[in-house]
């Protein structure tokens, strides 16, 4: 019973405009940032609903473009990102492949404490960053994007070598078990077999690497001095005691948010790819 | 040079292993883990601001007395409100997530990867900007753009944060928006991997779109799903941002969830305690760790199958 | 096989750790005096060209580097004791009390002359003294005042039934009008509970005094003129949308409200706080005051308090920054200034300050008041018949706090 011809048509138009009306309206409040941008005055809420107001500027937009230092953060946002999205990335597949193809001694016990671990870190607030700030300190390299990004990637082991971990179970056995058998190293498999099987999985990790060392600003904004800064914490400090430049600051949250939806629709080709064309059928 | 692969756990598996693991697990240790210890030692002390370059005593489980009998029932409110959001929320991110990834992964939809990037906007803006703007369209009266579009279909204006219920609403309907692609992610990934072929055959045999969805999607995408849902849950129990920035937990406390009164005990009240702060992040981590292995043992995710 | 995968990992490890360490950030040349502050971008702007222009000819021999640092308290919580702080900070003078105990913070007496002390206004200075020791420099001052919109009124009421009377006319709900915009929260509310005797804390005998008879009275008058004629939802960005609308003809807030209304293109004028003819008294909102401290692990402290001294002393400086972002200057020259003087809107601030202003106490123990005097206010403007109970309840927190806290 496999539709087809003009029915199929129907059906996919009727698919295509539920999922635009459902967009629609979750990409609502993105339209209201823009809105917000766009205002000629800074204020957050306003009595008429006006999706494009009046009078609408791009002032917002020349002010985070030619005053604010919009791009200083820009490039140290990246650094730390590449670094963390590249690092995460070599020690998570390592790890997974551990956890889903060796049996080993203790590793019901390691995985436990690996994903407890990942998920109370970020519980701990004011006083491990005091602890952690007198102990970077000590070694002298506070202010440094390169050991943010190592605690990023840190902080995410476990949570990634997790989430990798669970797609490696998925994938058939037979496929590394065969390559094995063959002769080749478990380096050569993970390269080999792994990474063009688990294309998806390792798109979602990269992708969540990435969210995370993007938007964090808590450590940031500690650690880090204003030379430094990462957009989060530029952003974050645009909001005043009393008064915060709303339009400034929505025209900055867009800008901001751009390199991660351009992320996703390239990681998105990988996701989309997948077993389908990975070729690995036979 | 063969080897046999389902061979028991041997000491040379073990081996190799570790060595996998242990550049991530250095790394872990090195930066995350000190500061943890840190903390859960500075929580059987008196260190607070005023004597952090000075000298420090050792004053026993008086933190966590204090804590437990001091906050008496109001600390039961917080984590009955925190374990009252996590009931709603979580069932809710979940559908959305998994209604999405559905919609989403349709072989129906024309334009996906458009339609996939667009679904991803809620994450990529960062969430303590997107949540103050709910804020501002929550505004009561007709301030808030959410009230101007009720009117406009002839429903009557909400003051929606301030007013208990009403704010809880409006927290939850905020947090589905900020985590459903992460569920929808999740989804989606796992359902790309499951092989076409398979329902192709199905399709074969006569098996409905429901059928197809309740015996070979679900199954397959089970364990990410269940793994998903567990993080999400515990996200939702941590939840902080939204309570505190949309206000503060209010109207006047009501709203309160464990992390935020946390926060406010411990930095806003009690006066650089950095001990007193220390004692209730532990007790809070102590309650995720409960509820971790609760639902991992409920999931069964670390079960070889 | 397994050899080569050994000295991989070794290599990973070793060149990771190399990383780490090898890494340290190259140390330029330290600034002699590094400033943290979180003014904004425009104002720092202002300041760094007048170190340009002023500072750098009168003391070639120092140097000095502001720094915008975007949540300051924590930074510095973590920093000082780490001995990684500034040399400067700049905040509003209540955290003095808390700095000092911790001992983040130097006395700087000995650099104190009275030809130096005479030049600010003197509650200005009195907000850089705690404990008998001198400890700020102040710049800048702050309180609360009436904004009103000068197409919808004529001219400022001077007491509360006028106020009133002009807000009913306004007030229209179901139109889109209110009679005025007041955010609620403990700083905003202050002047009613001053106004009639109550107090927050008091520095001078060390007290609580939120359940006291002034302050019971003082929010009650205030929820008894003002509740009715404000918008539903009281946090402070949703009342000043009313009035950046046009929406209300008042609104209470302090000078830095005033950029943006101005951008909203609100024809305003701003008036001292109308008295209150029931007790013939006027209220008196909390002052603070924008000070510069020096930490403990200032470097140099002469070349920092000489810093100091210039940023809150330096006239054309000082002016600039009030003209152009209504920074209220506290420096008595400042106030005799052309362009301030004849500025209606600095000038009814520095009125509502040193008339009808109560300085911030500076004593830690107001950390622990503002947390709980919040969360009644908040309480009592949902129920407002529970007032007595929740300010009672709210003073034995308080109380409670201050005797457990360190």
């Amino acid at each position: 019973m496999k539709i087809a011809g003009p029915q199929r048509a129907v059906f996919s138009l009727v698919i295509t405009i539920l999922t635009v009306l459902v967009l629609i309206a979750v990409v609502f409040p993105v339209f209201w940032i823009i809105t917000t941008a766009i205002r000629p005055f800074p204020t957050i809420s306003v009595p008429k609903f006006e999706l494009i107001p009046k009078n609408a500027t791009l002032e917002g937009f020349r002010w985070v473009l030619f005053e604010s230092s919009f791009f200083l953060w820009l490039k140290n946002s990246l650094i730390v990102s590449a670094i963390t999205v590249t690092l995460t990335l070599f020690l998570t597949i390592l790890g997974a492949y551990s956890f889903s193809r060796f049996r080993f001694w203790g590793k019901e016990s390691f995985l436990y404490g690996y994903f407890i671990a990942s998920q109370f870190v970020g519980a701990f607030g004011i006083t491990a960053l005091i602890a952690l700030y007198a102990f970077l300190a000590r070694l002298g390299v506070i202010n440094s994007l390169i050991i943010l990004a190592l605690i990023y990637t840190s902080g995410g082991i476990p949570f990634n070598t997790w989430l990798l971990k669970t797609y490696f179970d998925t994938l058939p056995k037979d496929f590394d078990e065969a390559a094995l058998m063959d002769g080749a190293s478990f380096l050569k498999v993970i390269y080999y077999v792994f990474l063009p099987i688990a294309r998806p999985a390792l798109a979602v990790v990269a992708l969540f690497s990435f969210m995370g060392s993007w938007s964090e600003f808590i450590l940031a904004q500690t650690l880090l001095g204003p030379e430094n800064y990462t957009l989060p914490v530029g952003l974050w400090g645009l909001v005043g005691r009393w008064e915060t430049p709303w339009n400034h600051f929505a025209a900055m949250a867009i800008l901001f948010a751009l390199p991660i939806v351009v992320f996703f629709i390239i990681a998105q080709r990988y996701l989309v790819a997948g077993l389908a064309q990975g070729g690995i059928k036979g | 040079m063969a080897r046999p692969i389902s061979r028991p756990a041997s000491i040379w598996h073990t081996r190799l292993a570790l060595l996998f693991l242990i550049p991530g697990i250095v790394f872990f240790l090195f930066f995350n883990l000190y500061p943890i210890f840190y903390a859960i030692n500075m929580s059987f002390t008196n260190t607070s601001g005023y004597n952090i370059i000075g000298e420090i005593n050792y004053t026993g489980i008086a933190n966590y007395k204090e804590l437990l009998t001091g906050l008496g029932s109001r600390f039961f409110y917080v984590v009955v409100r925190t374990l009252l959001f996590m009931a709603v929320s979580v069932p809710l991110k979940v559908v959305a997530g998994l209604a999405f990834a559905l919609l989403l992964n349709s072989e129906l939809l024309k334009g996906k990867g458009l339609w996939r990037g667009l679904a991803i906007v809620p994450w990529a803006v960062p969430a303590f900007f997107s949540i103050l703007i709910w804020r501002g369209m929550f505004a009561a009266g007709e301030m808030g753009t959410i009230n101007q579009l009720l009117k406009m279909i002839n429903l009557r204006g909400v003051n929606w944060l301030f007013d208990t219920t009403n704010t809880f609403i409006a927290y939850n309907i905020v947090e589905v928006w900020l985590a459903y692609p992460f569920m929808m992610t999740m989804i989606l990934a796992a359902m790309q991997s499951i092989p076409p072929d398979l329902y192709e055959s199905s399709s074969m045999d006569g098996a409905g779109t429901w059928a197809k969805f309740r015996h070979i999607t679900l199954p397959l995408i089970k364990k990410p799903l269940l793994f998903a849902t567990t993080l999400t849950s515990i996200a939702s129990f941590t939840m902080f941002q939204i309570a505190f920035l949309m206000n503060q937990g209010g109207p006047a406390r009501t709203n309160e969830l464990v992390m935020v009164h946390g926060y406010r005990e411990a930095f806003h009240s009690a006066g650089l305690r950095y001990a007193y702060a220390a004692s209730f992040q532990v007790l809070v981590s102590f309650m995720i760790i409960i509820l971790i292995i609760l639902s991992l043992k409920a999931s069964r995710l670390t079960k070889e199958e | 096989m397994k050899r080569a995968l050994l000295i991989f990992l070794v290599v990973v490890l070793l060149s990771g750790t190399l990383f780490v360490f090898g890494c340290k950030p190259k140390k330029a040349e330290a600034p002699d005096v590094v400033v943290w502050h979180s003014l904004t971008p425009a104002v720092e702007e202002l300041s760094k060209a007048h170190i340009e222009k002023t500072f750098k000819k009168l003391y070639p021999d120092i140097t000095v580097k502001m720094e915008h640092i975007s949540d300051l308290r924590t930074r510095l919580l973590a920093a000082i004791p780490a001995k990684m702080g500034p040399d400067i900070f700049i905040w509003a003078h209540d955290w003095t009390g808390e700095f000092s105990k911790a001992g983040y913070i130097l006395p700087i007496d000995e650099f104190m002359t009275p030809e130096l002390k005479a030049k600010y206004v003197d509650f200005a200075y009195e907000a850089c003294a705690y404990n008998g020791k001198t400890w700020a420099l102040p710049f800048a001052g702050e309180t609360v005042a009436l904004f009103y919109n000068k197409t919808l009124v004529k001219e400022a009421p001077k007491t509360v039934p006028e106020l009133v009377t002009y807000m009913k006319a306004n007030h229209k709900p179901g139109e889109g009008k209110y009679g005025i915009a007041y955010p609620i929260d403990p700083y905003f509310v202050s002047a009613w509970v001053h106004g009639f005797g109550g107090w927050y804390f008091r520095d001078s005998d060390k007290t609580a005094g939120v359940n006291t008879e002034g302050a019971i009275k003082g929010l009650k008058y205030l929820s008894d003129n003002f509740k009715p004629y404000m918008g539903p939802d009281p946090a402070g960005d949703i009342q000043r949308g009313v009035f950046h609308a046009g929406m209300a003809p008042f609104l209470i807030d302090g000078p830095w409200g005033i950029p943006a209304v101005e951008k909203a293109g609100i024809n305003y004028g701003v008036a001292i706080l109308p008295k209150i003819p029931e007790i013939d008294a006027y209220p008196k909102p909390f002052t603070g005051i924008q000070v510069m401290w020096i930490t403990n692990n200032v470097k140099n402290k002469e070349k920092a308090f000489k810093f100091m001294e210039w940023f809150t002393t330096d006239l054309p400086h000082i002016t600039e920054r009030a003209t152009k972002f209504r920074y209220i200057p506290v420096l008595k020259e400042s106030l005799e200034a052309e362009g301030v003087k004849d500025n209606p809107i600095i000038m009814t601030f520095a009125q509502q300050m040193r008339d009808y202003g109560v300085l911030m106490p500076r004593g830690p123990e107001m950390m622990l008041t503002w947390g709980p005097f919040g969360d009644a206010l908040l309480s009592f403007w949902l129920e407002p018949a529970k007032l007595e109970a929740l300010f009672d309840a709210a003073q034995k927190d308080i109380e409670e706090r201050i005797k457990k806290a360190p």
